[in-house]
C-alpha cells in the first residue's frame, strides 16, 4: 500500500491532534489569563490554575470610553470597506475573466504590485496624501485607503468565481435580449454570490486586522481596535488582565467566522492556484 | 488632550472632572502609547490639522516636536496670567520647558531620576543606600548572597540609553561637550561606566537582559528587587495597594554619585512637560485649563490623584506635601543641581541607537569596546548628518 | 492575511498571455468593456500608483524634520541610509526570516498535508481549526506570544524551568529571531498545508498506486513522484510566503521591536523608525525603495505567474 504503510492511522491521528492542540493552546492561554484579576495575572506562571474567575477584565474594557470607540470605528472602517471592495472586485473580477479591454496587463501587474509591496512604502505618502485633503485622523480616509488594498485579493478571487461559472448561461440571457444591466444584475451576481460573500469575508478580516496604516493615519479620532489594544503596554506597567479580554474581544469575531464559514475560507485560501 | 497613561495624565484627569463641574467646560482625554506619543504630536502637526488642543510631552522630546513647529509659544499666556505664578518655578525648571529661549511648554511634572531601595531587606541586611555606585554594586552583591534581586536594571533595545546616559552624568561624565556638542563616548569614563551598567545587570531578575523600564518597574512592585534607578513619578504606582507588593516597603535617596570622569556628579532630571498645539484653535481655553490644574492652588489635588506635581517653589516647600511624598525634597533639589539630559531634537534617534548598542552588549553580541565604538560612531553620524557637530 | 493572485499552475509560457475565452460577449466595445475596470483603477492609482510615484520623490529630497527643506538631493539619502552597515544588517536579519521561515513551514506543511489529506476521520475538524491562526489579527496575536515568551511571567519560560533551565527568549539573539519564526510559521504553517492539500488532491492515487507496486517506497515515491508533480503549487505556496514575511512589520513590532540590540531589525522595521520615530520621512522612503528594488525579482516573478 502508499503512504500508509509507513504512517500508522494513530500517528497520523497524533500529529494532527497535536498540530491543533499547538493552534488552539495560545488562544486558550489568552482566554484563562482575560479571567484573572490584576495579581492572580501577573503572578507567575507555575500558579496559573489557582485563580477564582472574575469578569471584571472584561467589565473594565468594555466600559471604558475608549475601547467602544475604537470597536466603532474598526467596525465603521471594515463594514464600509467591504462594502466597495464587493462592488469594485465583483465588477474587475468579471472584466478581468470575460472581456478584452485595453490595458488589462497592465492594470493586473499594478495590481499585483498593490498586493506584494511592503506596505511602509506606501505608508509614508499616503500620509501626506491623506494630510493634503484634510482628512488625517478620518475614519474615512482609512476605510479608503483599506478598501484599495484590498481590491487585488478579492478581484483574483471574482474572477475565479466567474471563470468557474458556466459562459454558456449569459450568452443565453445575451441572446434573448438582456441588456448588459440587466445581465449583471439579475444574472451574473446571483451565479457569483457565493463568491462574493467569500471575497466579503476575507474583506472584513484583512481590514479588521489592520495596523500599520490606521496606526499612521489616525490619531484622537480614527483610532481602531488594533491601535487602541497597543495602548494596554503603558507607563505604569503591561495590564495583562485587559490586554488578554480586549485580545479575546478582537479575536472572537475572527474564530467564529472561521469556525461557521470553513469551507468558503479554504476554497478562497487556494483560489485560483490549482487548477 | 493627548496623553500618556501615567500618574500625571491621572492626575489632570481627576482635575479636569472637578474643572468640568466648575466651568462647563469637558475635556477629552486620548491616551497614546509612550513611543507613540511624540510621533503623534509631529505628524498631526505636519498634517496641520488640529486634532488635539493638549499634549504631554516628554521634556526630552520637546526640542524634536518644537523643531517641527508642532507646540505653540506660550510667553504671552504666561506673562499675562498673573494666577498661574509663573516666579513660583525655580529657574532651571523653567528653562527646562524652553527650547532656544522660548517657553514652549510648562512643567507638569519634575521627576528626576532617584535611588529607589526596599527598606525591609535593607534593615534585614543592615545595608545602607548608597552614596557612591561603589556602594550600589556592594549593595547588589549582599542582596543577592541573601537571596534577593540585587539590582532592577533597564537593558532593552529601545529605553535602556536614559539609564546608562544618567549614570554616567552621575559618574562625572557626560554624552555631550557641552560647548561643541562632541559625543564623548569614547571617553575613558563612559566605558568604565557602561562596564559597571553591564555588570549590574548580573544582579538583576532572570529576564533583566531584555526588561524594560515597565518590566523593570513590575519587578520591583512585584518581587524582592533590593534597588533600582527610577524617575520619582512612579511613586504612585510602586505603592499602588491594589496591584504592588512592596507598598510602604520602598524608600527613595538620592543618585550614587562617583567622580570617575572630569565633569561634576550630577542626578538626572527627566519629566513631563504640557503644550499647546500649533494647530489648536481653542488656545486660550487649552491655557485656562493649564493654568488651572497646574497651579499652586491645585498641587494638593493633583498629589491626591496620585501624580507627582510639577515642582514649585511653593509645593516643594511645604511641609504638608513632603510628608505625603517623602522624594519631594530630592525634587526639589533636582530641579536647581540635576542636569537633564542633551536638549537637542536628535536626542530620540541617539537614544535609540546607543540602547540598541547595550542590548547587544547584554546579550553578549557585542564586546564592551565593539558596543562602545559602535555607539560613539552611530552617534555622531547622526550629528553630523543633522549639523549639530561639524568636527 | 497572505496575499495571493491567480497563479497558473502549469509552465506553459502561452498561458501567461491567455486572455478570456472567444464567446458572444466579445461582440461588445472594448472601450465599453474598460468601464467596468474604472473603479478598479481609481483605487489602484490613489492608494498604488500615486504613493509610489510620492515614495520615490521622497527618497530623492531632503525630508528630514530637523533640517529639512524638501530640496532635490539625489541620491544623498540612499548613500546616508542604504548603503551603510544598519541598512544590510536589517536586509540580513529579513532574508533570514525568509530562508528559515519557508523551511519550517515547508517541512511542517508538508507532513500536515500528508496527514491531512488521508481524510482519516476527523481531519475536517483539524482543518477548521488549522485555519484559525491564519485569520487572526497579527497585533494581538504579537501580544499575546510577547505575553507568553515574557522571561518573569509566561508559560514558556515556566514549562522551560520544569526541565530545569531558566532563559529569556527575548535576550538572545538567536532565540528572538526563532520566536519570530515560530509566531509567523505558528500562523502560516496552515497556510503552506492548505495549499499543498489542494494540490494532492490533483494527483491521481493511481500515479502512486503504480509506484508503490513498482516498489518504491515511501520516501522515494514522495521524492520522485509527489514533489515534482506538486512543483508548481510549492512554487507558488513559497512564493506567497516569501513576500509575506519580507513585509513582516506587526508581529516584531509587538514583540521584539527588532532587538536584542538590532536582531531581529528587519528593514520594515527600521524604515518605520527612521519614517515615524526619527522624521527623516527621505532617508525612510529611501529605505523602503531600496526593499522593493531587492524584492523586485520575486515581483516580477510573481507578475509573470499571473495568470491574467
Amino acid at each position: 500500500m502508499s503512504t500508509r504503510s509507513v504512517f500508522g492511522t494513530w500517528a497520523t491521528q497524533a500529529a494532527l491532534v497535536i498540530a491543533c492542540l499547538v493552534a488552539v493552546f495560545p488562544l486558550a492561554w489568552v482566554l484563562l489569563t482575560s479571567l484573572k484579576n490584576t495579581r492572580d495575572a501577573t503572578a507567575t506562571a507555575s500558579e496559573a490554575l489557582s485563580f477564582t474567575p472574575t469578569f471584571e477584565n472584561y467589565v473594565d474594557v468594555v466600559s471604558s470610553p475608549g475601547f467602544l470607540h475604537a470597536a466603532l470605528i474598526s467596525a465603521l472602517v471594515t463594514i464600509t470597506a467591504t462594502l466597495g471592495v464587493m462592488v469594485v472586485a465583483t465588477l474587475g473580477g468579471y472584466a478581468f475573466a470575460r472581456l478584452r479591454f485595453p490595458g488589462r496587463r497592465t492594470l493586473a501587474s499594478v495590481m499585483v504590485i498593490v498586493q506584494v509591496i511592503p506596505s511602509v512604502v506606501l505608508v509614508i505618502p499616503l500620509y501626506r496624501m491623506v494630510s493634503e485633503v484634510g482628512l488625517y485622523d478620518n475614519w474615512v480616509a482609512i476605510s479608503f485607503i483599506m478598501t484599495g488594498l484590498s481590491i487585488p485579493f478579492a478581484t483574483w478571487l471574482m474572477l475565479a468565481f466567474f471563470r468557474g461559472s458556466p459562459i454558456e448561461i449569459e450568452e443565453a440571457a445575451f441572446i434573448d435580449g438582456a441588456s448588459r444591466v440587466q445581465l449583471f444584475r439579475y444574472v451574473l451576481v446571483p451565479m457569483v454570490a457565493p463568491g462574493i460573500a467569500t471575497a466579503a469575508i476575507f474583506t472584513a478580516i484583512a481590514v479588521w486586522n489592520a495596523f500599520l496604516i490606521p496606526v499612521v493615519l489616525g490619531q484622537t479620532e480614527a483610532v481602531t481596535l488594533t491601535v487602541h489594544v497597543a495602548q494596554f503596554i503603558t507607563f505604569q506597567g503591561i495590564k495583562w488582565g485587559p490586554l488578554c479580554a480586549a485580545a479575546v474581544l478582537i479575536l472572537a469575531p475572527i474564530v467564529l467566522f472561521a469556525l461557521a464559514m470553513q469551507r468558503p475560507l479554504v476554497k478562497g485560501l487556494t483560489a485560483g492556484s490549482i487548477k | 488632550m493627548l496623553v500618556m497613561d501615567s500618574p500625571s495624565a491621572n492626575g489632570l484627569k481627576a482635575l479636569a472632572k472637578t474643572y468640568q463641574s466648575e466651568t462647563g467646560i469637558e475635556i477629552k482625554f486620548v491616551e497614546v502609547p509612550y513611543e507613540q506619543l511624540a510621533t503623534k504630536v509631529i505628524l498631526a502637526a505636519k498634517s496641520k490639522q488640529a486634532t488635539y488642543d493638549l499634549a504631554q510631552v516628554d521634556a526630552g522630546y520637546m526640542p524634536q516636536i518644537v523643531t517641527a513647529k508642532a507646540l505653540a509659544p506660550l510667553d504671552d499666556l504666561i506673562a499675562a496670567d498673573k494666577d498661574y505664578n509663573y516666579d513660583d518655578f525655580p529657574e532651571g525648571l523653567k528653562a527646562y520647558a524652553k527650547y532656544d529661549g522660548v517657553s514652549y511648554s510648562v512643567p507638569l511634572s519634575t521627576e528626576p531620576y532617584l535611588q529607589w531601595y526596599r527598606t525591609d531587606l535593607y534593615t534585614t541586611l543592615g545595608l545602607t543606600p548608597a552614596k557612591t555606585w561603589d556602594d550600589a554594586l556592594a549593595n547588589a552583591k549582599a542582596l543577592q548572597a541573601a537571596g534577593d534581586i540585587g539590582y532592577g536594571g533597564v537593558y532593552d533595545a529601545s529605553g535602556a540609553a536614559y539609564f546608562y546616559l544618567s549614570m554616567l552624568q552621575s559618574s562625572g561624565g557626560r554624552l555631550l561637550d557641552p560647548e561643541t556638542n562632541q559625543p564623548l563616548l569614547d571617553a575613558p569614563v563612559a566605558k568604565t561606566v557602561m562596564a559597571r551598567y553591564l555588570e549590574l545587570a548580573k544582579y538583576g531578575t532572570p529576564g533583566v537582559e531584555s526588561a524594560t523600564v515597565f518590566d523593570a518597574v513590575n519587578s520591583f512592585s512585584q518581587l524582592n528587587v533590593g534597588q533600582m534607578i527610577l524617575a520619582s513619578g512612579w511613586w504612585s504606582t510602586v505603592n499602588d495597594t491594589a496591584s504592588s507588593k512592596s507598598t510602604g516597603l520602598v524608600a527613595t535617596a538620592n543618585t550614587p554619585l562617583s567622580t570617575d570622569g572630569p565633569y561634576e556628579p550630577v542626578s538626572s532630571l527627566f519629566g513631563w512637560v504640557a503644550g499647546i498645539s500649533s494647530a489648536s484653535t481653542h488656545q486660550q481655553a487649552a491655557w485656562d485649563f493649564l493654568s488651572w490644574a497646574l497651579s499652586a492652588e491645585n498641587a494638593g489635588a493633583f498629589i491626591d490623584a496620585g501624580a507627582p506635581p510639577p515642582a514649585r517653589i511653593s509645593t516643594t516647600s511645604n511641609p504638608e506635601f513632603l510628608e505625603k511624598l517623602p522624594y519631594l525634597a530630592a525634587a526639589g533639589e533636582a530641579t536647581t543641581d540635576g542636569l537633564p539630559l542633551p536638549r537637542i531634537p536628535e536626542l530620540s534617534q541617539i537614544i535609540a541607537v546607543i540602547s540598541q548598542n547595550i542590548s547587544a552588549m547584554v546579550t553578549g553580541q557585542k564586546s564592551l569596546d565593539d558596543g562602545m565604538a559602535a555607539a560613539q560612531d552611530a552617534v555622531l553620524n547622526i550629528l553630523v548628518q543633522s549639523g549639530r557637530y561639524n568636527g | 492575511m497572505t496575499s495571493i493572485a491567480p497563479i497558473e499552475a502549469g509552465d506553459r509560457a502561452d498561458s501567461a498571455i491567455a486572455g478570456p475565452p472567444a464567446s458572444t460577449v466579445r461582440r461588445w466595445r472594448r472601450l465599453e468593456d474598460a468601464l467596468f475596470v474604472v473603479p478598479t483603477w481609481i483605487f489602484m492609482l490613489v492608494v498604488g500608483v500615486v504613493p509610489a510615484g510620492l515614495a520615490v520623490w521622497l527618497s530623492v529630497t531632503d525630508q528630514s524634520l530637523t533640517s529639512g527643506t524638501g530640496d532635490f538631493v539625489g541620491l544623498q539619502n540612499f548613500m546616508l541610509a542604504v548603503f551603510t552597515p544598519r541598512f544590510m544588517g536589517s536586509l540580513l536579519v529579513t532574508l533570514v526570516f525568509v530562508v528559515l521561515g519557508l523551511i519550517v513551514q515547508f517541512v511542517l506543511g508538508y507532513l500536515l498535508a500528508v496527514a491531512l489529506h488521508r481524510q482519516l476521520r476527523g481531519f475536517q475538524i483539524a482543518r477548521t481549526v488549522l485555519l484559525i491562526p491564519m485569520l487572526l489579527t497579527p497585533v494581538v496575536v504579537g501580544l499575546v506570544w510577547n505575553f507568553m515568551f515574557n522571561p518573569d511571567l509566561g508559560i514558556i519560560g515556566s514549562i522551560v524551568s520544569l526541565f530545569g533551565g531558566s532563559v529569556n527568549f527575548f535576550a538572545n539573539a538567536n532565540l528572538a529571531i526563532g520566536v519570530i519564526v515560530l509566531i509567523d510559521s505558528w500562523m502560516f504553517t496552515p497556510f503552506v498545508m492548505l495549499m499543498l492539500v489542494a494540490g494532492m488532491t490533483g494527483i491521481s492515487d493511481d500515479v502512486r498506486h503504480a509506484a508503490s507496486l513498482d516498489g518504491a517506497n515511501w520516501w522515494e515515491q514522495t521524492r520522485y513522484i509527489i514533489l515534482p508533480m506538486l512543483k508548481p503549487v510549492i512554487t507558488v505556496t513559497l512564493i506567497v510566503r516569501c513576500v509575506d514575511i519580507v513585509r513582516l512589520f506587526d508581529t516584531i513590532y509587538t514583540t521584539t521591536k527588532g532587538g536584542p540590540g538590532t536582531a531581529t531589525s528587519t528593514v520594515s522595521l527600521i524604515s518605520y523608525a527612521t519614517t515615524f520615530q526619527y522624521y527623516d520621512f527621505g532617508q525612510g522612503a529611501a529605505m523602503a525603495i531600496a526593499l522593493t528594488v531587492v524584492m523586485f525579482p520575486v515581483y516580477f516573478f510573481y507578475i509573470r505567474m499571473t495568470q491574467v
